[in-house]
């Protein structure tokens, strides 16, 4: 029985190497600053099982979660290690750690940078929440504010019907631009969305949080005003004055909040009605966000055919505008000059192309 | 082994596998839903019971013994077939796991890939999914183990996002014996 003893000890080694609670460690940090983030929730599911507030990072962004300890006796079939990482003001992070089946080798600790979210410091989680519900995953949608529309002093316009009026205005004048006859091919831009923020609570005259509100959507354009029934000469008519927000801009060219004025007349009795008399400005600014953002997509991809549509684009607007707009005409121009350039840089003319 | 004949060698494993899961469909069609190994242990038993009845209807003399011997033969072959299904299943069987990645096919919020699920569907539709699910926000990787429930097998996989509809792609036994990562192209489209 001399051996006995070494023995038992060799066989026990591994049981005891196993027995040692497995634990995943790691930081967590600004993904911009580099610096800790403190009291960061990280939820763990492992097994089929959750858990999820396992722990929260300290003050120098460090946590530490013990597989076995918050699930005891798991065998995990895929081996695989969820943390859900969840801090105010930050992007939700979901980690998948591979870690052995037994959770026995999830490896060294886990650095995780977390990114903030555009104008998160301005939102709490509940409006987060409707924001990402709301955004625009093709970045086109105009996202209107409800407007202060008195229905007692005039003509009965509500938001409703006025929103109609906008997506029937805006979309029938881009669907009939009339594009220059040398650019074969191009068809006038797509229509687009418009929905309604609600939910969420703004000062229309916030430019700042409105921004963050439009950048949080990746909206063309946040839209919000108001209007006020009156009377010129026994006629009713009714005045709207509208913010108009453009969210993209570009190195160059940048549009920001302008105003439209829009005058209804008598008592329309359909959005068609209200959609006929809105102001030209609805879809020239709606067609100068949609070009900004396409403009920074086909310059950032090297996308030609890209930069010509916008160049196309400006041009069908621009001759829609008389020569007495002279700011309107102008702010275009310098539009299609930066467009331009931008293509002549992306494809030059032919060596010696010219004929001699 | 080339990729072909590899290909070949696992259509062949899978072969009893593809015909149940023929039987199963039928049947559905007719409004009985039964798993793998039900539709597999009816057939036994069916052709067991006709064996059964074939022997004695010979010895009784009721039927010739030649065509009764050719029809035995063939019960003989599908009793057969049903059981070098199971050795064939025993032998190679499925990966209980299914792994893979969602590709967003455009812009999305950023909290997207951090709240989206992906689930194994059955052939009914029915979520067999036990563990995993959850996507990696960082790279859109998933893993995904499933209860193999009677001889079943995932059919389908449904990518699960907040607010967007239910993407479900199918998921034939091809691919699931091929290994390797699946990838999920996902459009969110928003619900009304």
């Amino acid at each position: 029985m001399r051996f006995a003893r070494p023995a038992l000890v060799l066989l026990l080694l591994p049981v005891a190497a196993r027995a040692a609670p497995p634990t995943i460690t790691g930081t967590t940090v600004d993904a911009t600053t580099g610096q800790a983030i403190a009291g960061v929730e990280i939820g763990v599911e492992y097994a089929g099982r959750s858990a999820p507030q396992a722990a929260r990072t300290d003050a120098t962004g460090g946590f530490s979660v013990a597989l076995v300890t918050l699930f005891p006796g798991a065998v995990s079939l895929l081996g695989e290690v969820t943390l859900e990482i969840t801090a105010p003001g930050y992007g939700k992070v979901t980690e998948i750690l591979s870690c052995g089946h037994d959770g026995q080798a999830c490896g060294d600790p886990v650095r995780v940078p977390l990114s903030r979210v555009a104008g998160a410091a301005t939102f709490n989680d509940d409006e987060a929440r409707v924001l990402d519900r709301l955004y625009s995953s093709e970045g086109r949608t105009l996202y209107l504010l409800p407007y202060d529309l008195p229905v007692s002093a005039g003509p009965a316009i509500d938001n409703t019907a006025f929103q109609d009026a906008l997506a029937i205005g805006i979309n029938t004048v881009l669907a009939d631009l009339q594009l220059p006859p040398d650019t074969p091919g191009i068809e006038p831009p797509p229509p687009v969305g418009l929905k309604t923020l609600a939910t969420i609570h703004v000062e229309r005259t916030d430019a700042e949080r409105v921004q963050a509100i439009g950048k949080r959507l990746n909206a063309l354009a946040v839209v919000g005003g108001s209007g006020a029934g009156t009377s010129s000469g026994g006629a009713p008519e009714t005045r709207i004055v509208s913010q108009y927000h453009v969210i993209p801009s570009t190195e160059g060219f940048s549009v920001g909040t302008v105003y439209v004025r829009d005058v209804v007349l008598g008592t329309p009795e359909s959005a068609y009605e209200i959609a006929e008399g809105l102001s030209d400005r609805w879809a020239l600014y709606t067609l100068l966000a949609l070009s900004i953002r396409q403009f920074n997509r086909a310059r950032d991809e090297g996308d030609v055919r890209g930069l010509a549509e916008v160049s196309a684009y400006l041009r069908a607007e621009k001759a829609r505008w008389g020569v007495q707009d002279t700011a309107t005409i102008r702010r275009l121009d310098r539009f299609i000059d930066l467009v331009e350039g931008e293509l002549r840089r992306l494809s030059p003319p032919l060596a010696g192309g010219g004929p001699e | 082994m080339g990729t072909e004949e590899r290909e070949q060698a696992l259509a062949l494993i899978d072969y009893p596998r593809v015909v149940v899961e023929h039987l199963q469909a039928l049947l559905a069609s007719a409004g009985l839903q039964l798993p793998a190994l039900g539709v597999q242990v009816a057939l036994l038993v069916i052709v067991l019971a006709l064996g059964g009845a074939l022997v004695y209807a010979a010895r009784t003399g009721k039927v010739a013994v030649l065509p009764a011997s050719v029809a035995l033969a063939a019960l003989g072959c599908a009793a057969l077939a049903v059981v070098a299904a199971w050795g064939l299943e025993a032998a190679f069987p499925l990966s209980p796991a299914v792994s893979g990645r969602v590709v967003l096919t455009a812009p999305a919020a950023p909290a997207l890939l951090a709240e989206m699920r992906v689930r194994l569907l059955d052939r009914w539709g029915r979520d067999i999914t036990v563990e995993g699910g959850r996507v990696d926000s960082r790279n859109g990787h998933f893993g995904l183990a499933y209860a193999k429930g009677l001889g079943d097998r995932p059919h389908s996989l449904r990518v699960e996002a907040p607010d967007c509809r239910l993407v479900t792609e199918p998921l034939p036994l091809a691919r699931l014996r091929a290994g390797g990562e699946v990838e999920l192209r996902f459009t969110c489209e928003a619900l009304p």
